[in-house]
């Protein structure tokens, strides 16, 4: 029965994901794409000009680490990139709670498949820090570097519509934390795990653009919960709402 | 037999050395005998009992690593190492021989093809160090056999590492002391039931006909709790964790109770009621007499003493405060750091030798770690 | 009744996404809307829309009944009532709040003689977010400008009503999120009326409900 489940909702969802793709594309006649802002979308910014976004990302903790307390931590979000070519540009993200802050450096190419469907590679470098001073709980702070090798597919779903699937491999390079006066450090270079983005940029107010979507991070370590000191040797689901203003 | 052994095959799963230890558990007359291992990685322990095969004591049971969900089965055997060659254990050792224990395990329901050998190098340590289980013997989250604060756990807590435990105490709607962590009833804890809120909204009634624990277990009280203790294990510290905001006299009268009970029973078994937050501190306060009822305190070294408590339990994220800890100690306080459970802190804070005992989630590492230490 | 109920997402996916091929070709012969220009300098119209509805509630996931009760009987269904206030910008993407009732689920039973009753039910406060199917073509009176889809999330307080030994009432808060399919039809300048098929999923309680509703959308002001 079990297994009849599985078929039939895999069938179903295979079915209904080319479906979905293929109307969107015969649906739409050859045309020229206005050109619109985007953060996540796969396309560089022309030589020489920036992009920016400034928003929030609400992590949902997992019930592993903050047992009964479910909850979903906001973080300031901000987004600026650079194109350097045609399809190279430089890609910085700064996320923050004021105690802890994380700091992303990175490298795209990206180059149009068709005049619709979009790809881009990627390399970040983050860096993060966290500080806790807090009368008889907390003395603590850390830091760590990670590093996000990435793939991101875009596709024009419609004129003010796209879509952008990212999925980022999370490598550990160094963790460094300190209670008082006593410091532990792990460099060994180890995947913690991976992450899927759906994201969908378009208008929203005006000529006000936004990015609104979902990332799905399977990891080991999420430096946003740095001062729970996670001890699960496995991947914890961290969902993560994106919500960001194209500026 | 207990002592601090080399690991060389099985060393890449379980590291190079690891720590036997015997345990025990009393049913009414009987007494069972466990085997525990606790090994340098991954939080592991293995769970063993022996049983005489033969002319040989063969030990079976599990291992498990706490901070992944491995597991497997394993089978060792009780030997010696004389005049170089390895024959099985007659009972007593010559000068010169070894003790090797070896045998096999298994992965997950792999069969046991996988040599593990065990060869002892030196005894353990032998300094006094209160290893103190939490929960009652660890998390629910760490997929343990037992749910956390259930008796099962606590009957299983020694085989864990922990020479006493923390449990978590909280009232009924008709004012039955429980053991029960969280703020409300939640999936973490309890089976699906529908059930939502404070357990404190419920009666002992509801709670034992309708509730169950993650792994199927009642809710104890805490008098099935420390009834357990006393009379099931040998654990000689229970701290009782003040999660009810109210009056303390219900639980200072069975915290003497069971003092007595465990006086009758010729154990040393110290049962402190803990002291986290201030409106603990005050229910103690409103204690009409407070004879015979050793307190724990969690706050500030300033309320300790004021409070005049002799034991004071600072969190490990304040770090291992050495200034303070000495001074206390000077003063005559026992010393515990809490909820600690990260492997190289714990490897760290027992190296600095100070603390007089951890409480953690991972009683198998603060066991390791202490018994390895060498003075 | 698992598959049936992933069997009739899916399908429901495939009518929108069908509907969506439809939506996107260009309609020769009916009369177009302007193309609103994506850069456009002037803003077009906001609204604020309320929409409030009921309907049939189907809990969709495992429910624990204590083995402890005997002749136990289940009820699965109830009757989900929702308030939801949007601003629709000049774009497709529409933001707003939603909040509600929804029965999840209830058992009853005997313990040793004596009746004992469970009734679960939760409130859920979401952020939720819109998009037509259609926006850049068709008219008012296409199919596909009607039908849109809808997710949110947020917060669900989960009440739980006991009857045994006493009477219980609590709750517990839980994350959740929330999707949802809605085709919706004008029966006046300001008033609408729509069909909702909707999920609910509080994550944290594992109270799952799939809804049906019909609901009254008032287009409460424009600027």
């Amino acid at each position: 029965m079990v297994i009849l489940r599985n078929i039939v909702a895999r069938i179903s969802q295979s079915v209904g994901l080319l479906v979905v793709v293929a109307s969107f594309a015969l649906g739409q006649s050859p045309e020229s794409w206005p050109l619109q802002p985007g953060i996540y979308f796969p396309q560089a910014p022309l030589p020489g000009k920036w992009r920016k976004s400034v928003g929030a990302v609400f992590t949902t903790t997992p019930p592993e680490l903050t047992e009964e307390v479910r909850v979903s931590v906001p973080a300031v979000d901000f987004n600026i990139q650079r194109g350097l070519t045609k399809h190279l540009f430089l890609a910085s993200r700064f996320q923050t709670q004021f105690v802890q802050s994380n700091l992303g450096l990175g490298l795209r190419w990206a180059t149009p498949l068709t005049n619709r469907l979009f790809l881009s590679a990627g390399y970040d470098v983050t860096g993060w820090l966290g500080a806790l001073q807090i009368k008889d709980v907390f003395a603590s702070e850390a830091y760590g570097v990670e590093t996000f090798p990435s793939i991101s597919m875009g596709y024009k779903l419609t004129r003010d519509l796209r879509l952008t699937v990212k999925s980022e491999a999370i490598i550990d390079l160094y963790y460094r934390s300190q209670v008082g006066n006593l410091a532990v450090v792990y460099n060994r270079r180890a995947i913690n795990g991976f992450a899927f983005t759906f994201i969908l940029e378009q208008p929203f107010y005006n000529q006000r653009h936004v990015s609104v979507g979902i990332r799905a991070a399977y990891s080991n370590f999420n430096w946003q919960l740095w001062s729970l000191y996670d001890t699960f040797d496995r991947n914890l689901f961290y969902p993560q709402l994106i919500f960001g203003f194209i500026l | 037999m207990e002592g601090v052994y080399t690991v060389s095959n099985g060393a890449s799963q379980f590291g190079d050395q690891a720590v036997l230890k015997w345990t025990y558990l009393f049913t009414g007359t009987d007494t069972t005998h466990y085997l525990s291992i606790f090994t340098g990685t991954d939080a592991t322990y293995f769970n063993l009992e022996g049983t005489p095969e033969a002319d040989s004591l063969v030990l079976k049971g599990y291992w498990r690593k706490l901070v992944n969900a491995s597991i497997g089965e394993v089978r060792l055997i009780l030997r010696e190492k004389h005049n170089g060659k390895l024959q099985l254990f007659k009972g007593s050792l010559a000068p010169g021989d070894t003790l090797v224990v070896d045998g096999l395990y298994g992965d997950k329901s792999a069969a046991l093809n996988n040599q593990l050998t065990l060869t002892y190098n030196r005894p353990l340590n032998p300094k006094p160090f209160s290893i103190m289980a939490h929960r009652s013997g660890g998390r629910t989250s760490d997929l343990l056999p037992a749910s956390e604060n259930s008796v099962e756990i606590i009957k299983l807590a020694s085989r864990l590492g922990a020479t006493g435990i923390e449990v978590d105490v909280r009232f009924t709607k008709d004012g039955v002391p429980v053991l029960y962590h969280d703020n409300t009833l939640n999936l973490r804890l309890i089976q699906k039931n529908g059930l939502t809120g404070p357990l404190e909204d419920y009666t002992y009634q509801q709670l034992s006909t309708l509730v169950r624990l993650i792994n199927g277990e009642k809710i104890p009280t805490l008098e099935e709790a420390l009834e357990t203790v006393v009379n099931n294990t040998s654990l000689n510290f229970v701290w009782l964790d003040t999660k009810y905001i109210g009056p303390m006299d219900k639980v200072q009268a069975i915290q003497q109770k069971y003092r007595q009970k465990a006086l009758l029973a010729g154990r040393n078994l110290r049962i402190i009621i803990g002291l986290p937050t201030t409106e603990a501190v005050d229910s103690y306060k409103a204690l009409a007499n407070k004879d015979n009822t050793p307190i724990l305190c969690e706050l500030d070294t300033s309320i300790t003493r004021s409070l005049d408590a002799r034991i004071w339990a600072p969190r490990w994220t304040l770090g291992p405060q050495t200034d303070e800890v000495l001074a206390m100690q000077a003063e005559g306080l026992t010393v515990f750091v809490w909820t600690l459970d990260e492997p190289e802190f714990i490897r760290e804070f027992i190296s600095q030798n100070h603390f007089d005992g951890i409480l953690s989630n991972y009683s198998p590492v603060v066991a390791y770690y202490h018994y390895i230490e060498q003075q | 009744m698992n598959i049936r109920l992933q069997t009739i997402v899916w399908l429901v996916c495939l009518f929108i996404s069908s509907l969506t091929v439809m939506a996107q070709q260009p309609r020769v012969r009916r009369q177009q809307r302007p193309l609103p220009t994506l850069t456009d300098t002037t803003r077009g119209p906001y609204t604020l829309v309320v929409s409030a509805g009921g309907g049939l509630s189907y809990y969709s996931t495992h429910l624990g009944v204590p083995a402890t009760l005997e002749q136990t009987h289940v009820s699965r269904f109830g009757v989900p009532s929702s308030l939801r206030v949007m601003w629709y910008p000049d774009h497709r993407l529409r933001m707003g709040l939603e909040t509600g009732w929804t029965t999840m689920y209830s058992y009853k039973g005997q313990v040793a003689g004596d009746n004992a009753h469970v009734y679960v039910s939760a409130i859920p406060i979401l952020l939720v977010f819109s998009m037509p199917l259609a926006w850049l073509r068709g008219t008012d009176r296409s199919l596909v400008r009607r039908l849109a889809i809808t997710a949110g999330t947020g917060m669900y307080v989960n009440h739980s009503r006991l009857d045994y030994a006493g009477t219980v009432f609590s709750n517990t808060n839980s994350l959740g999120w929330m999707a949802a399919a809605s085709y919706t039809y004008p029966i006046g300048r300001k008033i609408r009326l729509a069909g909702e098929l909707k999920w609910f999923d509080a994550v944290a309680a594992e109270n799952a409900a799939f809804t049906a509703e019909i609901q009254f959308v008032w287009r409460a002001f424009s600027w």
